[in-house]
């Protein structure tokens, strides 16, 4: 109860579409054309972490199997290994700048749905979906890039194939 | 400042600015694009340059937490348990918070006065926090020219600010002048009332506690009577009549949530009997308008039809558990109070008062099953003292003390009298105080105005406000050091013995606000002296609370275990606390308390203090609390201004009622201006049409009529308390809020209230229906007709959601409105747009009159009235896009995204639920804090309506599923359902035969609304059940 204090205030995707500062999602999102690899604020590497070092994605992710968003890992994450591991280099001095100002790392979203969808990472998890079903072979990718079109008729195509659910109010309302 | 009225929601262009403010995030564009030019550039580049032209979208950010709070998943919402802070009944309340952000409030089911529902004012307490016109941080007054005495506020820091009032005290204090000290708060009880309590006495400072509506005629009358100057607890549980004069106890009366629930309870049908209700009172109010009959009775003549019902009990010898002796003094009291005698005062008949009387102390009941109820606020004139003894007395004659009426639960809120109110005032004209704080009461809009509040103010050298909220008082401050809202703040609450409920902080301060508590006790330790060693030396209040916490905690077990076994165990204090704050508060069992009748009662000449006054040609004025705003505090909420008020339907605005023969005697209409004239001030007021009212009376709402309360209140309505007369009443020293006289006279202007329903007929279609329990009792059942259908029929193979509304159990308190309102981001429109009467409300209350021969009003029936999810719905067949569409689970889906605003599915709607955004919504900052991340918010274009919470159907769903078992009844509830504070809504799944709803489907009183249009649909009426006779 008291953990008040520690309380960020996080801005979640789905949040509404009548935020001011956010425009009205354009009709092209829903067929959304794959992205090229976006310049983060610091060039991390998905392969090495878990190809080369071989971290599970929900170590990072950890609200996956939780929540309905998987979450960013932490800074407190980040630093936590960082501080002993590697903390000389100029990428790792970027996060552990970031942590010690108590600043989170103002990272781009990849994977963005439109904001009348709503999506739960914790129902596709628990159903068995594996994470490179929708986000692609990320071990092999430096920054994550989107490789799937997110599109409606992509996500029914699945569902038709594995039996789910096909009610529209299942993901709009 | 935003003009609230005139703005017809945001327009298109800024819409449009917004996009292109986007673009220049992506392609700076320096020139402005003409229209021709626009169309050659489309006309050359072809469709691949439109497309471009719309896809860029911005990249979002996504934020990491610097170090993620335990227990807090993303996503998932956190609750806690915390007591609402509207008004003093304390209930329990718990809040949906979702990532740091307040985003619901609901009633907390364990907790013992409400027990789950929450009024409407509750409800809105999230638009108090979040409310855009906050002092946003502390403030102070700088002259800026000598001579003229000009001066502007401006912004500073609590380090600047807070020596200011610091030094201001110790010059008092040191010279031996505390006593030149005001602190006018509401009234707190527990640990921060004991806290203020210390802090005044310890300086010699005065303490008022200003409540508007403090009761005083009721703690009055019972010291008169029993030697007890408390507030008694009614338990309309236990009620099988009550006869209340004037009290609107299921609006603001107290405690309304507790009291709507143990009233509908009383009132349920069981064994072919429920439980009667008779109201008296010159207008008819929310609450009167349930109840089987109401008698219209002349104005502050309520204690005279109280006193006859005496005599008649006494004289027919039916008084229960009344010493003889006694009741021979009781009946020389009342002596002139025959039926016969006070008929013709009252306006109720003899044969009417009699019946009354016998129904009251009917013997086959058994004593102490009848409860009279003397009405607050309804019958503050300048009889109330003595109508509130009328009242205690008819309750001791019926042998209700100690059973409906109990003292051992008497309200622990310690308000002043106006009486005490008054003499501060006087001290500030007379120059006899230097320091005034006020803090969260605005007696500039709720004293009577001609007690001159303002000017003595204005007497007043330094003048601190420690509010939240900006109101006309704190627009008089000098230094402005604002608090924490209740939601923010650590506190407790003990509204009667044995209950004491715990405040959390329910998320970070919104705005640069300080705890009260704090700012008490760190002005305490720089002023030193003895104090400071009952304070504690760091941890500021929330330390001062868990240590009284801690002191009052009893020996043995925790209060919530009854077991003997456990009572032996100690528990160590943090389990203690934790264990209470994860509740809500702790409750204890409390001890008997026997009264009797005061000797000195028989000293009072009782006729001669009820004696009607004379009828004059002038009308009286009534003035009453209002539903949404209780004092005026909620009328800078949009959802209490856009909500339309139950009985007359007015939203944005309050006017002068009036019935329609009074309106035409002087020649004026619906929305004209009169102006309404009293010996103590004028204002001018809006024609509203209002016919249960009794001849000669006029009436108006207090709450509105505001001149300086922020966006949404500033200049809305009239404000009644510039009418009344500011001598209080002599025996209690209460506000005289009824019985002023006034003379109208109509002005040639018009200025609408918007109303939201224009007749109350039903025309004979049967929407809101009723039954008669004798009818009920002999088993009448009128099954509809059943229809004949070409739609093929739907599958339900695994739930199939429904709803049952018991019109009998409704008693239109807006609650479930508000409700929805906050869980689905329903959007507040303004005045303007209601004046066309549009509406964004996914349930509305309707009201409609039937006949009812036994009252001297009508049979009046409120039907909520939310999408019905037809099972063949009118709507779905006419969309052309497949838009809305049937769920296998029998819900009538609206995909906004598939939407294209055809509006036919609303044309095509026979119940007209379905709302059509005309315009992009609007939140103000920080409204918009509020909203629900679970619901998408819709955008201009896009037709809404009732989703029967989907959002809380598939949490439901979900939790079933993690726990690896099938849902079961009860673990879905819309907000609606939840909110109610009477449990008139019941939701389930009409699959599972021995879930509630379905059982409900098949009830004697189960009907449909327009059945004749065979849409067959999943939500299912309950006739409201009528008394014979």
């Amino acid at each position: 109860m008291l953990a008040l204090a520690g309380i960020a205030l996080v801005a979640i995707g789905n949040l509404t579409i009548f935020n001011a500062q956010e425009p009205e999602a354009p009709a092209a999102t829903m067929s959304q054309e794959k992205s090229g690899p976006t310049t983060q604020p610091i060039a991390f590497s998905h392969s090495h972490h878990v190809s080369d070092i071989g971290i599970d994605c929900q170590f990072c992710h950890a609200y996956a199997r939780r929540g309905p968003v998987a979450g960013i890992p932490s800074v407190q994450r980040c630093a936590g290994c960082h501080q002993n591991v590697l903390s000389d280099q100029p990428e790792i001095l970027k996060v552990l700048e970031y942590w010690e100002n108590e600043e989170p790392i103002p990272w781009i979203r990849v994977h963005d749905l439109p904001d009348y969808v709503r999506f739960s990472h914790k129902t596709h998890v628990r159903s068995g979906v594996a994470c490179e079903n929708c986000h692609g072979n990320v071990a092999t990718m430096d920054a994550a890039i989107q490789v799937e079109s997110l599109s409606m008729g992509w996500c029914l195509s699945c569902h038709k194939d594995r039996g789910a659910t096909r009610d529209c109010l299942a993901c709009h309302y | 400042m935003t003009d609230y009225s005139n703005s017809a929601g945001p327009k298109r262009q800024e819409l449009g600015s917004a996009r292109s403010e986007v673009t220049q995030l992506e392609t700076p564009l320096t020139e402005v694009i003409e229209r021709r030019t626009f169309l050659k550039v489309i006309g050359s580049a072809g469709p691949a340059a439109a497309i471009t032209a719309c896809s860029p979208v911005p990249p979002e950010k996504i934020i990491p937490f610097v170090t993620p709070p335990q227990d807090v998943i993303p996503g998932i919402a956190t609750w806690y348990a915390t007591v609402c802070g509207e008004c003093s009944a304390g209930c329990g309340t718990l809040v949906r918070t979702r990532e740091g952000r307040a985003v619901k409030i609901e009633g907390n089911p364990e907790h013992p006065v409400n027990r789950g529902g929450l009024c409407i004012r509750g409800q809105s307490s999230l638009q108090g926090l979040y409310n855009p016109d906050r002092i946003p941080g502390p403030q102070r007054r700088r002259q800026t020219d000598a001579a003229t005495g000009l001066s502007v506020v401006e912004s500073t820091t609590w380090d600047e600010a807070q020596p200011v009032l610091i030094d201001r005290l110790r010059e008092l204090s040191d010279g031996g002048n505390g006593n030149r000290i005001a602190l006018i708060t509401p009234p707190h009880t527990g640990a921060l009332a004991s806290l203020i309590s210390s802090w005044t006495t310890a300086l010699g400072a005065e303490w008022i506690r200003y409540e508007p509506f403090a009761y005083e005629a009721i703690r009055e009358g019972s010291r008169r009577v029993f030697g007890r100057q408390e507030l008694p607890h009614y338990n309309f549980a236990q009620a099988e009549l009550v006869v209340s004069f004037g009290a609107d106890f299921l609006e603001t009366f107290q405690s309304p949530a507790e009291f709507a629930r143990d009233h509908a309870g009383q009132r349920r049908v069981r064994n072919g009997s429920k439980g009667r209700f008779i109201q008296i009172e010159p207008r008819l109010s929310l609450t009167g308008a349930s109840a089987d009959a109401w008698y219209g009775v002349t104005p502050e003549t309520e204690g005279l039809v109280a006193a006859a019902m005496i005599q008649v009990i006494i004289s027919e010898q039916r008084a229960q558990g009344v010493a003889d002796d006694l009741a021979v003094r009781i009946a020389e009291l009342v002596a002139d109070a025959a039926p016969e005698q006070v008929a013709n005062q009252t306006g109720i008949s003899t044969e009417r008062i009699r019946e009354l009387a016998r129904a009251f102390s009917d013997p086959s009941l058994g004593a102490g099953r009848t409860l009279a109820v003397g009405g607050g606020v309804g019958v503050s004139g300048s009889k109330a003292t003595a109508t509130q003894m009328a009242v205690a007395l008819l309750n001791y004659v019926a042998g209700n003390i100690g059973a409906t009426v109990d003292f051992s639960e008497a309200s622990s809120i310690k308000s002043s009298r106006y009486a005490d109110m008054l003499e501060l005032v006087e001290k500030m004209r007379s120059g006899e105080i230097d320091v005034a704080i006020i803090q969260d009461v605005n007696p500039m809009f709720n004293m009577p105005g001609a007690a001159e509040f303002e000017t003595a103010l204005a007497r007043v050298p330094f003048v601190v406000s420690l509010s939240s909220q900006s109101d006309e008082t704190t627009a008089q401050a000098d230094l402005l050091l604002p608090t924490h809202s209740a939601l923010e703040a650590w506190g407790d609450s003990n509204p009667r013995p044995g209950v004491y409920g715990l405040q959390q902080p329910v998320m970070q301060p919104v705005f640069d606000t300080h705890h009260m508590g704090d700012l008490l006790i760190e002005v305490a330790q720089a002023l030193g002296g003895p104090i400071t060693s009952e304070l504690p030396r760091r941890g500021g209040f929330y330390r001062f609370l868990r240590d009284e916490w801690e002191r009052a905690q009893p020996a043995g077990s925790l209060p919530s275990t009854t077991s003997a076994a456990d009572a032996e165990t100690v528990i160590d204090f943090e389990d203690y606390w934790a264990d209470a704050l994860r509740r809500g508060g702790v409750v204890f069992p409390v001890d008997p308390v026997e009264v009797k009748i005061q000797p000195q009662l028989f000293d009072t000449n009782l006729m001669v203090e009820l004696a009607s006054p004379i009828r004059q040609q002038d009308f009286t004025l009534i003035t009453y609390p209002s539903l949404h705003f209780f004092d005026g505090r909620g009328a800078n909420r949009p959802w209490l201004q856009e909500i339309p008020e139950p009985l007359l339907k007015t939203t944005w605005g309050t006017g002068l009622e009036m019935t329609s023969s009074t309106a035409s005697n002087l020649n004026a209409t619906e929305g004209q201006l009169v102006t309404v004239r009293s010996d103590h001030g004028q204002v001018d007021a809006s024609v509203i049409i209002n016919e249960d009212l009794v001849d000669g009376v006029v009436a108006i709402a207090i709450g509105q009529g505001h001149t300086n309360f922020g966006r949404y209140a500033t200049g809305r309505g009239v404000n009644p308390s510039l009418l009344l007369d500011p001598s209080p009443e002599p025996l209690s020293g209460g506000i005289r809020w009824t019985g002023t006289k006034v003379t109208l006279t109509p002005r040639q202007l018009i200025r609408p209230i918007p109303r939201l329903q224009r007749t109350f007929d039903q025309e004979d279609r049967g929407l809101a229906q009723a039954v008669s329990l004798t009818a009920l009792a002999a088993g009448e059942v009128h099954p509809e007709e059943p229809h004949f259908s070409l739609s093929p029929e739907h599958d339900h193979p695994i739930h199939r959601w429904g709803m049952s509304i018991d019109l009998d159990a409704c008693n239109g308190c807006n609650a479930c409105v508000a409700a929805c309102y906050a869980e689905n981001n329903v959007p507040v429109i303004g005045a303007d747009q209601m004046r066309r009467g549009r509406t964004m409300s996914w349930l509305r209350l309707e009201r409609f009159n039937e006949p009812n021969p036994g009252s001297s009003g009508p049979d009046v029936r409120f039907l909520p009235m939310l999408c019905q999810h037809c099972d063949h719905a009118p709507c779905e067949t006419v969309c052309p896009v497949y838009a809305t569409y049937h769920t296998e689970e029998g819900l009538n889906a609206q995909i906004y995204n598939r939407c294209v605003g055809t509006r036919y599915c609303s044309n095509n709607c026979p119940y007209k639920v379905r709302r059509f955004n005309w315009f992009l919504p609007e939140f103000e900052a920080p409204l918009q804090l509020q909203l629900n991340p679970d619901v998408t918010g819709r955008s201009d274009g896009v037709m809404e309506k009732c989703t029967f919470c989907v959002q809380r159907i598939q949490d439901g769903k979900e939790t079933a599923r993690d726990e690896g078992r099938s849902v079961r009844d009860g673990d879905v509830s819309p907000a609606c359902a939840q909110s109610c504070p009477s449990q008139a809504i019941v939701f389930g799944d009409m699959n599972d035969p021995s879930s509630r709803v379905a059982r409900l489907e098949n009830d004697a009183r189960a009907y449909h609304a327009l059945s004749v249009f065979n849409t067959r649909p999943a939500v299912t009426y309950l006739k409201k059940v009528t008394q014979d006779g």
